[in-house]
């Protein structure tokens, strides 16, 4: 592998990391004899083959798939851990990893002395240690547990001092695996919040999880891995359809019809004018109430990730009849900047209050592409604001 | 069968060895109460969640339940088999395969031997996991490990069923799969206790939830009522934080030298100054300037941000009005803008004016102004924009169904 | 050339790393903590002493200076089996630093290796206060501790990095290990003198690195004399032959490593 020559590639493209027809396979243990594994004979499994892709500076890139797709052996693999037994990877500097469940060097050891075990193993100088130790402390909000063995920490407070740990120093690339779907509301909040700011400085990344919306909110790229193969490297939402496309759901009640479509096309309204949309669903068994909620919601994508719910129409309809309804739904003079956005069409029990979040859904199709066309002021190059109003302004001298 | 516990109360003691390094500190973990009086009762045919933030004593509770640790205090009455669904994750053998974990799995739920093979095979068939299941579970990923504890269960038929966040990890095949097999087992008519960080899942598998807060039982009640209730709170501390941060921020964002914003004020569509703003009303705003040195032409810029920081709308006076601004020392300018149909949210909000020559600031001023809309969204995650002015739903007509 | 000494510099500091590692994880949740590191070897030598030294001892010579004859072997000995055991765990013992970080395998049987350095620091305490209390003194030849230091170092690690990589595949290994070195202690002269031994097995004791070892010890300490050098050769050799088979074992089994942990 010509390491040296190709790194300096990577860096001209903009990358921080490159793989190129990456391959990894484990040896059958099980099945070998210590001759055959001296021999270099024993079998091989396949679990990646053939992986090409790219991370550029300041892109987070997801990874998706089935359980067994061999998503956190490719994490390991970028991070160095296992050695790629075909193919070639670049990466520009050392990433920072936080593998599922974590790595506890001394079970016996309290939160602080996991903290200073961590630092120390990675020869990080002792003043510095002290002083990640103390921030550390202060981001956790776990109290005087930070004192006690880590085997009496509830799994909400191990993926906190995980976290924490993993993202404490400054790196150029993190590798995090599956970490951000334990633990309570609240500390995802702090953990996207720390998440976005080290992108938006620059870090790059790549992330596995299973939480669809995880994904749209810190990734605009992902990959779909299925099998050991890359099925599909593209835009993140896109990527979700794909995956979700896999997973029937049998005997709704009320079902969408044409998801698949809606997934794959691309809608687009001019800015400020109307927006059409056409759907259209089958009732199978009539609920009791004999009414029906409709929302139908346009979210978008912040530059470094999150996303902001913009808007959310409901209607109430009435489902008395089994068979299939048409709707249309209209939006009209949208104030939407020009841009990318995503919309749900959701159809749910009436919530109790008449507003609130569904308790029951029924059926939902999500991340469907909206695109409003149109001219963009370049004062909204910096900052994109959510909407455009008509500002009047009036300057009086005196 | 039921559950029914009164004044069940845990506490952590410490080591006398703690007790003389930090010794009796209300707080400390020398002296420390995961529970303290909780009393209820479920009965059979309940689904019952329970929510709370990291350390509220769910886990604790469950143990208790499960008969892992016993109370400190209070009497705890449990008829009926209790089957935690992540009892397997913790005791499998890592060196063993799946298969062998199931089947050991199996024959320690009392499955006779006959029976055992045809029985594993059900499970392993739910699994689902290919060629992995021949495989030593210490090469599975957590999600699979889920898998196999969740499907478990298909041993014994539970009487009462604690699912422990097991359901948030795992692909989503095994989502749908799961969510099918725990509706099937709640329709049995057992109880069921399941404990969550997503309401979503609270609110679609449970009629009833508890909400615990540091120990104690805080609220209790439908699962809808309660999980709403929670996301407020959840919601009311994470805008008070923000707001603070705001307020400060806006302290500290003022400047301007040689150009001064003297006066920034948000006021209602008719001009008096009340700061609160109603929906579809419009906003004024009123702001004085003042120059000491002579810039030339600057330009006004105007922003309004929402509390979590998202930019709701710029505008710029030399876009809007073609004109530029031409300041002279010692004279004073007024500047009134009007944005029609305010459309936000219930919230605080902030307007912040800038003014700029060719991209360099000059001066800066912001000012907070709320909204009040009695359509109001409050739960998490509400939308920014209310739009419903905006939107007709039409239905069309099919000929079969006519 | 300066890139070989940076390079040498961070693999030194990675060893030294993960050994300061060892300790501090081997003892945390325990009462003493630390104190272990030492009191168990003294502990450990000190029944092997009262036993072969007062108990069993033979008539005649001073115990004392018995005891000192016997520490200059067991102590060494101790150390070395101590080493062997930890290095053929180190591989499966760290296989979460393994499996999730970016260090190198070979690191770890090294590391652990030193395991036994506190039975050498507490050899070399006890025979400066029986030297002191038996009248014997220091002389020049005690100069020879600069080899016989870090010698047995070197044939652990050898023999480390060969049993460790196996021990991987091969778990039972451990066990025969076990009962190997007991027999190793038994059949080498460190607890009685060579002419102990049956006389099929005399000539045999000149090729056994163990009794090398301990030989440098008793020249240096106890003896007072020149260590012999056909003695340290043969020692050398089986260094060079253990360093040799562990790297080859390493390099071929290397990439196995993660799929049998």
């Amino acid at each position: 592998m010509n390491q040296k020559a190709d790194l300096s590639l990577t860096a001209q493209q903009g990358a921080v990391l490159q793989a190129v027809q990456l391959s990894k396979s484990f040896t059958d243990v099980r099945h070998a004899t210590l001759r055959q594994l001296l021999g270099g004979q024993a079998r091989q499994i396949e679990v990646l083959r053939e992986l090409t892709f790219q991370v550029k500076k300041g892109e987070l890139l997801g990874v998706i798939g089935h359980n067994g797709a061999g998503k956190s052996t490719l994490l390991r693999l970028l991070a160095g851990v296992y050695k790629p037994t075909g193919g070639t990877l670049q990466v520009l500097s050392p990433p920072s990893t936080l593998f599922e469940m974590g790595v506890f060097l001394d079970a016996n050891a309290t939160g602080r002395k996991y903290c200073q075990d961590y630092f120390e193993f990675l020869q990080v100088p002792k003043a510095k240690i002290r002083r990640l130790t103390e921030e550390i402390e202060d981001f956790i909000e776990i109290g005087p547990f930070f004192e006690k063995s880590v085997r009496e920490y509830s799994s909400g407070m191990k993926a906190r001092l995980l976290f924490a740990v993993a993202t404490a120093r400054k790196a150029d690339i993190f590798l995090i695996d599956e970490a951000l779907v334990v633990g309570d509301e609240y500390f995802q909040g702090k953990a996207w919040k720390r998440l976005f700011h080290l992108l938006s400085h620059g870090a790059s990344g790549v992330i596995v999880t299973h939480d669809m919306d995880s994904v749209v909110k810190l990734c605009e790229n992902s990959l779909y891995l299925k099998d050991g193969r890359i099925t599909y490297c593209g835009k993140s939402y896109q990527a979700i359809n794909e995956y979700l496309g896999l997973v029937a759901q049998k005997d709704q009640q009320i079902c969408l019809l044409n998801k698949k479509e809606m997934g794959e096309r691309v809608y687009s309204c001019t800015k400020g004018g109307n927006f059409t949309f056409d759907f259209s669903f089958r009732v199978d068994d009539i609920p009791l109430s004999r009414i029906m909620t409709i929302a139908f919601s346009i979210e978008s994508r912040q530059k470094h990730g999150g996303i902001v719910h913009i808007c959310k129409v409901d209607n109430n309809v009435s489902t008395a009849y089994k068979g299939v309804y048409d709707y249309q739904l209209t939006l009209e003079n949208t104030e939407l900047t020009s841009g990318e956005y995503f919309c749900t069409l959701t159809l749910g029990d009436p919530p109790e209050n008449g507003e609130g979040p569904f308790v029951k859904i029924y059926d939902e199709k999500r991340w469907i592409r909206l695109d409003v066309t149109g001219e963009m002021p370049a004062m909204f190059e910096q900052e994109k604001p959510l909407l455009e109003k008509q500002v009047k302004w009036s300057v009086v001298c005196i | 069968m039921y559950i029914e516990c009164k004044g069940l109360s845990k506490r952590y003691f410490a080591s006398p060895i703690e007790y003389l390094k930090l010794g009796r500190q209300e707080g400390s973990c020398a002296d420390f109460w995961a529970l303290k009086d909780i009393s209820f009762r479920i009965e059979e045919g309940e689904r019952v969640g329970i929510i709370g933030r990291n350390g509220a004593g769910k886990s604790t509770l469950l143990n208790i339940l499960s008969g892992y640790s016993h109370a400190t205090e209070g009497e705890l009455a449990v008829t009926g088999k209790v089957t935690p669904v992540m009892e397997i994750g913790s005791s499998i053998n890592q060196e063993e395969t799946g298969r062998e974990n199931i089947r050991t799995a199996g024959r320690l739920s009392g499955i006779q031997e006959n029976q055992l093979a045809e029985r594993v095979q059900e499970v392993i068939d739910f699994v689902d996991l290919g060629e992995y299941i021949d495989q030593p579970m210490k090469i599975y990923s957590s999600g699979m490990i889920a898998k196999v504890s969740f499907a478990c269960v298909l041993f014994t038929m539970p009487e009462i069923l604690v699912i422990d966040e097991v359901l948030g990890v795992g692909d989503a095949a095994f989502k749908a799969k799961s969510e099918a097999k725990t509706r099937e087992l709640c329709e049995k008519g057992k109880i069921l206790l399941m404990v969550s960080h997503s309401m979503a899942t609270i609110r679609k598998y449970t009629d009833r939830c508890i909400w615990l807060d540091k120990g104690r039982i805080r609220m209790d009640g439908s699962s809808a009522k309660v999980t709403e209730a929670f996301e407020l709170s959840v919601k009311k501390e994470q805008e008070s934080q923000l707001l603070t941060q705001m307020e400060k921020a806006i302290e500290n964002s003022i400047f301007g030298e040689q150009v001064r914003i003297n006066q920034l004020q948000v006021l209602q569509e008719d001009g008096t100054f009340g700061a609160e703003i109603h929906i579809h009303q419009a906003i004024r705003v009123k702001a004085e300037i003042q120059s000491e040195a002579s810039l030339g032409q600057v330009d006004l810029q105007i922003s309004c941000y929402s509390l979590r920081g998202y930019l709701l709308f710029a505008s710029s006076y030399h876009k809007s009005t073609g004109q530029w601004l031409v300041l002279e020392p010692g004279r004073t300018a007024m500047l009134e803008t009007r944005i029609e149909d305010c459309n936000f949210n219930t919230g605080t909000y902030q307007i912040s004016l800038m003014i700029c020559q060719k991209d360099t600031p000059f001066a800066k001023r912001a000012a907070l102004f709320r909204v009040v809309n009695d359509q109001y969204y409050n739960y998490l995650d509400c939308p920014q924009v209310y739009y419903h002015n905006h939107a007709k739903l039409k239905k069309l007509h099919r000929e079969e169904n006519v | 050339m300066s890139n070989l000494k940076g390079v040498a510099q961070r693999e030194l500091a990675q060893v030294l790393n993960l050994w300061k590692l060892n300790y501090r994880t081997r003892f945390t949740g325990t009462r003493i903590g630390r104190t272990w590191v030492v009191l168990s070897p003294m502990l450990q030598m000190g029944v092997y002493i009262f036993a072969f030294g007062f108990v069993f001892a033979g008539s005649g010579a001073d115990p004392l200076e018995h005891v000192l004859w016997l520490i200059c072997g067991y102590g060494p000995w101790q150390a070395i089996s101590e080493g062997i055991m930890s290095a053929a765990n180190s591989l499966v013992a760290n296989k979460a630093i393994l499996k999730n970080f970016n260090v190198r395998s070979h690191y770890f049987p090294i590391a652990a290796s030193m395991m036994g350095l506190p039975s050498i620091c507490v050899v070399l305490v006890f025979s400066a206060v029986l030297l002191a209390a038996t009248g014997r003194g220091v002389s020049f030849y005690i100069l020879w501790l600069l080899l016989a230091v870090p010698l047995p170092f070197l044939l652990i690690m050898g023999i480390g990095l060969c049993v460790s990589a196996v021990v991987v595949f091969v778990r039972d290994m451990v066990q025969v290990l076990s009962v190997l070195l007991m027999t190793t202690m038994f059949f080498t002269p460190i607890l009685y003198y060579p002419e102990r031994l049956p006389a099929l097995l005399q000539p045999l004791v000149m090729l056994n690195p163990f009794y090398q070892i301990v030989q440098i010890y008793r020249c240096s300490l106890y003896y007072q004399k020149n260590a012999d050098l056909l003695g340290m050769l043969i020692l050398l050799v089986w260094i060079c032959l253990f360093w040799l088979m562990g790297l080859r074992l390493f390099r071929k089994l290397r990439g196995s490593f993660e799929s049998a942990l």
